[in-house]
């Protein structure tokens, strides 16, 4: 729960963005681990189990459970959230339906929740994709609507409502033979409570001690993102894929982000080998400090969240998918290395992680 | 939202943009042996893709438009 602000509602919207890829798939079951570790003695071990079938009349059905196991003792997290090293888990379950509306058009809809000690959350969304102008244009529109409640652990009267929307276009053009271009445009709203009920933050005075208040920003947020991403097939075995995110938010954050991708294919297209880097830029919420004076009184909103600051990050991966023999069963397997940077934060200016993966995909 | 309005310009006009050049070029079923190939999917590693987001969503202060766009190859 000490994470909870960032990781159950993260886990949500990433499993959102992946919902309807997973109900516009082939049916098969999957089974997969991630691990996050980093420097700061941060541990996520996330197994999940999914599978997608295919009913009467093309009607697609899909069910997930994905399972965080949280450990740490980051002086993050212990400085600023939690006054002692935990142990958490939290368990994600979503179910999905995709139906044809029309040929090469189909609505879907889906429900995901996930609960941990002191935070539970739910999403609910529903989405249309249509292939257009002859299958040369797909167009996928998608809106989820989240209700969140946060606790907070050892205090059983408390209890804040925080809602979310969100609604996210996706258009993807074939450009010729050889590629394809997408742009992505998603807007976000976020109200309630979303602060994090463990973080403190301390207030300098110009005479005398410092002293901590709850963390405090405001009820709302508002966000839009936008990308464009170009996938190309290089020649008949080498493959890229290029992408830029700007994102801007009523908290004053902007950020830009910039990726690429290669990827090789080896032994008839049964092995797949492929290198990413990712750059990622932001300033800072109008309302982040690296301190906050007392000195005119408590300042009405005060973070300690160094997500909220300025900072960048960079990430450079490798990924290796193999189909085996045995029923074409795939393989995949990931790692990468990324380094974070905060460019105010007194206390730590710079964390290494690891981000592994590995995925067995059976089709059923 | 004044602060986000210069950004929702541009997306507005991206995507006028976008509608407009779309369906201009025509790729027919037998020229889409490369389109159909799984390392031009978006995501190219489902199961990456999903490790790395979780990841960003956490430490990062912003996130959205991560997702798919389409991209099956509609060969058939």
């Amino acid at each position: 729960m000490r994470l909870q602000l960032t990781l159950a509602s993260a886990a949500l919207v990433a499993g959102a963005s992946m919902a309807h890829a997973q109900v516009d798939e082939p049916p098969r079951a999957t089974a997969a681990l991630r691990v996050y570790a980093d420097d700061d003695r941060v541990t996520v071990y996330s197994p999940s189990a999914s599978a997608t079938t295919l009913g009467p009349r093309d009607v697609a059905l899909d069910a997930a459970v994905t399972i965080d196991a949280v450990s740490a003792a980051s002086i993050d997290v212990v400085s600023t959230a939690s006054p002692y090293a935990f142990h958490e888990e939290r368990v994600e379950g979503a179910l999905g339906v995709a139906v044809p509306v029309a040929r090469l058009h189909r609505a879907r809809a889906r429900a995901t929740v996930s609960h941990e000690r002191d935070y539970r959350a739910l999403r609910l969304s529903a989405g249309w994709r249509g292939e257009l102008a002859a299958r040369n244009v797909t167009l996928d529109v998608t809106f989820t609507a989240g209700f969140d409640t946060v606790g907070r652990a050892g205090d059983p009267s408390f209890a804040r409502d925080r809602r979310e929307h969100r609604l996210a276009v996706a258009l993807t053009q074939i450009t010729d033979p050889r590629g394809y271009a997408d742009v992505v445009v998603e807007a976000a709203d976020q109200r309630g409570y979303l602060a994090n009920p463990y973080r403190f933050v301390a207030i300098e005075m110009p005479t005398g001690p410092a002293y901590t208040l709850p963390e405090r920003v405001p009820d709302e947020r508002t966000a839009i993102a936008g990308l464009v991403r170009v996938r190309r097939a290089l020649a008949a075995a080498d493959f890229a894929h290029a992408d830029y995110r700007l994102s801007r938010d009523t908290w004053g954050i902007t950020s830009h982000t910039a990726s690429a991708r290669w990827t090789r294919a080896l032994s008839d297209d049964e092995i797949l080998v492929g290198v990413e880097l990712r750059g990622y830029l932001q300033d800072a919420a109008r309302f982040h400090r690296a301190r906050y004076a007392g000195d005119a009184g408590a300042p009405p909103w005060r973070t300690r969240d160094r997500s909220l600051g300025a900072m960048a990050s960079l990430t450079a991966g490798a990924v290796a998918e193999a189909v085996t023999p045995w029923r074409e069963l795939r393989l995949s397997v990931s790692a990468a290395w990324v380094r974070f940077r905060w460019f105010d934060d007194p206390d730590q200016a710079e964390r290494d992680a690891l981000i592994a993966s590995v995925g067995l995909f059976l089709p059923l | 939202m004044r602060r986000t309005a210069p950004l929702v310009v541009v997306v507005v006009v991206a995507i006028v943009a976008a509608g407009a050049l779309a369906g201009c070029v025509r790729v027919r079923a037998h020229e889409r042996q490369l389109l159909a190939h799984p390392a031009l999917a978006q995501p190219a590693s489902p199961e990456q893709h999903a490790a790395h987001q979780h990841v960003y969503q956490i430490r990062e202060g912003a996130d959205g438009a991560t997702g798919a766009g389409g991209g099956g190859c509609g060969c058939n």
